[in-house]
């Protein structure tokens, strides 16, 4: 298997007219990494995977897959990726079985190794008792299990998700989530767009934040909220409490402000210091009585709030359901 | 290749999984044929020989008037109806004269006393002149007469040499000598001396006309539940853009000539199958003669699928929802029909009727499909037509392969 990033993005652009759904984004995912695209509707993940896919051609920039170019060599791309777009993209009135053979010789696979491999999958997404059935007897979960198996039947370098949670019960969506992770603990690349941010969280090894069109920023969780210089913030609830205690903190590396309320301490932390467990420690030690000590850690909506001045789950609210200029694949 | 062949069985595949298919597809064809065939009159062509009814009265008191008849009835061309009340002569003229009936043959009740005595018979021929039967019918008793008429001139001829040479023949060698002079002018009949070649030069007009009947409703009703199905199919390629296995085909290591050649094929195999289905059923349950050379039907039907299965893929990718695809096939369908000849024949239609009938498939299809069932034409004489439709397979599939998309 080939050496470096599985995808590669450079300054990829896709106009339509005078509007810019893709503008001059760059990222790359590494092999074997979960890498989110994360933004409201319309900032341009879908026309992202879009391209990566070969469904959308790019203005300009270029995107490579396992080191191939789409807009050169459609089909050896093709080959390499598995995408499971938001629908269900099977055939109703055929069995499970039938539509991942039918889809299995769509992606190459021999037909010695597909019927092995389409009971491995079933297995994996804990169908193989249903496997004859008609897909239009199956609950939204079960077809959303099916979608991404179908993905999968070629084994392919990586594998596209998106945006496959939305719409779907809490339950199902963390059977998704965790279908995902073991997959990807077995070695899968996966490029997953999201707009939800628990999603993102819960999920990627690294996140490209992208709104209207631009990649904002990419990184781990933890390089993105320390880009923006957010911070944490601890709060104690403790009887016995002084003036001395925020005259010991405030010295201490990684503090940037620390007051004193009514029973409650409020010390503001950067993200990642060691300040807990002293503080813990010097409480203990005195005999103060600890109610209770919350750890307000800086998430993505925070992140995201800071580059661009507004909030995702507003804009994920009142984003219209397509990307720009139906750029959607 | 394979994929175009996976492609098609998977589209078969969801189609076997449709059970209304089978009746729209088989079922309603069939039933239409049966009504439509019913009510169409018999045409030309050659559905068989074409019968003249023609009226009679035997008032002759002997046997000679019945043995006319029985000569007369033996003709392909006659259906005798026997008027047998009383004052049935009068009847019979009055029917005629007012129009109910084209002729009549009236035998007098001294026809075989005049002919036994040896004297002129004469036999009376009543005919509406409004009406062409009686120019065939009255041909045909002609002819049964001449062949009376030598049989008696040849009899009496027998005797009277005998006669001549032997005295007058006893009762039992004036038999053997009718017997024989009878059975020498049924040999000379069957062999005359002199024949008349004749050569026609094109078609006949019976043969020009167009065929009825079941030869009209099977071919026409095939060609129109092959148009009808076949472009309401296209709803289904919208269905598979909407629900975006279309989209994840594009995403697969598929050709997009494969996956267009794909679309074609499934349509084409089942406007194939529906066609020589709706043909067999024709010719075993309905009669239909389809012609002499099957090599021409199916470059016909071939020509002629593949032009629908090309549109059909094209109303598809130019329409946005299914409902606007079924509703343009609908109409598209039903307009080609009733202009293309399929409700009633082109040639009784007027000029600029069939001049816009052959702008679109379904007129030349049908003018192929006459030339086959009703006048026997040769794979040559239906290249104009299958030229034709090979050229709206190639107009629509360009047309459709253009628009193709995925989205």
């Amino acid at each position: 298997m080939r050496e470096g990033p599985v995808i590669e993005v450079k300054n990829l652009v896709k106009r339509y007219g005078e509007l810019a759904a893709v503008d001059a984004v760059s990222f790359e995912v590494e092999r074997g990494e979960i890498f989110g695209l994360l933004g409201p509707n319309g900032a341009g993940k879908t026309t992202t995977i879009g391209v990566l896919s070969c469904l959308v051609k790019p203005t300009s920039g270029s995107a490579k897959v396992a080191g191939i170019d789409v807009t050169r060599d459609s089909l050896g791309a093709r080959s390499r990726i598995g995408v499971v777009p938001q629908e269900i993209a099977l055939y109703p009135t055929l069995s499970a079985r039938d539509n991942m053979l039918f889809w299995g010789r769509m992606y190459g696979v021999a037909e010695a190794e597909l019927a092995g491999r389409i009971d491995e999958l079933l297995e994996v997404v804990q169908l193989a008792g249903r496997a004859r059935d008609r897909i239009d007897t199956f609950s939204g979960g079960m077809k959303r299990r099916v979608n991404i198996a179908v993905g999968l039947l070629h084994r392919p370098e990586v594998l596209f998700l998106d945006e496959p949670t939305v719409g779907i019960d809490p339950q199902t969506r963390r059977s998704i989530l965790e279908l995902v992770k073991d997959l990807n603990d077995q070695g899968l690349t996966v490029l997953y767009t999201t707009h939800y941010l628990e999603e993102a969280e819960f999920l990627c090894d690294r996140i490209g934040i992208m709104d209207e069109g631009r990649m904002l920023a990419v990184g781990t969780k933890s390089e993105l909220t320390a880009l923006v210089g957010a911070e944490s913030v601890i709060t104690v609830r403790a009887d016995g409490m002084d003036a001395s205690l925020v005259n010991w903190l405030e010295p201490l590396e990684g503090v940037s402000d620390a007051a004193l309320g009514d029973g409650d301490l409020t010390v503001s932390v950067t993200t990642g210091s060691n300040v807990l467990p002293p503080l813990v420690e010097r409480l203990t030690s005195s005999g103060t009585s600890i109610h209770s000590i919350d750890v307000d850690v800086p998430n993505l909506e925070g992140v995201f709030l800071h580059l661009t001045g507004k909030s995702l789950r507003d804009e994920a609210d009142e984003a219209p359901a397509e990307d720009p200029a139906g750029a959607k694949p | 290749m394979r994929k175009i062949i996976h492609i098609t069985v998977l589209y078969l595949g969801v189609l076997r999984s449709d059970k209304s298919a089978f009746f729209w597809l088989l079922a309603m064809p069939i039933v239409f044929t049966f009504v439509t065939g019913f009510v169409y009159p018999s045409g030309g062509g050659r559905s068989g020989p074409v019968r003249y009814a023609l009226t009679v009265v035997n008032l002759d008191e002997g046997g000679r008037g019945a043995e006319l008849l029985a000569a007369v009835e033996e003709a392909d061309e006659i259906d005798l109806l026997l008027l047998e009340e009383p004052g049935a002569d009068s009847t019979a003229i009055a029917l005629v004269d007012d129009g109910d009936r084209s002729a009549a043959l009236i035998i007098p009740a001294d026809y075989s006393a005049k002919i036994g005595g040896g004297a002129q018979a004469t036999i009376k021929f009543h005919r509406n002149p409004e009406r062409m039967n009686p120019l065939v019918t009255r041909e045909a008793v002609e002819r049964v007469l001449s062949r009376l008429n030598a049989e008696a001139m040849v009899v009496a001829g027998a005797r009277e040499a005998y006669a001549e040479l032997w005295g007058e023949p006893t009762e039992e060698k004036a038999a053997e000598l009718t017997g024989r002079a009878r059975s020498f002018v049924a040999d000379a009949w069957e062999r005359p001396p002199v024949t008349v070649s004749a050569e026609t030069v094109g078609r006949t007009l019976e043969e020009r006309l167009p065929p009825g009947g079941y030869s009209h409703s099977s071919p026409a009703m095939a060609l129109m539940w092959v148009l009808l199905n076949g472009l309401m199919a296209s709803s289904f390629l919208v269905s598979e853009r909407r629900e975006k296995t279309l989209m994840r085909l594009f995403t697969a290591p598929v050709r997009r000539s494969e996956i267009i050649v794909g679309n074609l094929a499934w349509r084409f195999v089942v406007g194939l199958v529906q066609m020589w289905f709706l043909i067999g059923f024709g010719a075993l349950v309905f009669g239909v003669d389809w012609g002499d050379s099957p090599t021409a039907l199916l470059l016909v039907t071939v020509t002629y699928i593949a032009a629908v299965a090309g549109l059909s893929v094209l109303i598809g990718s130019t329409t946005r929802t299914s409902r606007q695809a079924e509703s343009l096939s609908l109409i598209l369908s039903l307009s080609m029909c009733a202009l293309g000849g399929l409700w009633w024949p082109l040639e009784i239609t007027p000029k600029a009727y069939q001049t816009v009938g052959h702008l679109i498939p379904t007129g030349w299809a049908m003018d192929a499909m006459h030339n086959l069932v009703g006048r026997g034409y040769t794979l040559a004489e239906v290249a104009p037509q299958a030229a034709a439709l090979a050229g709206f397979a190639v107009i629509f599939t360009v047309a459709a392969t253009l628009t193709f998309r995925h989205e």
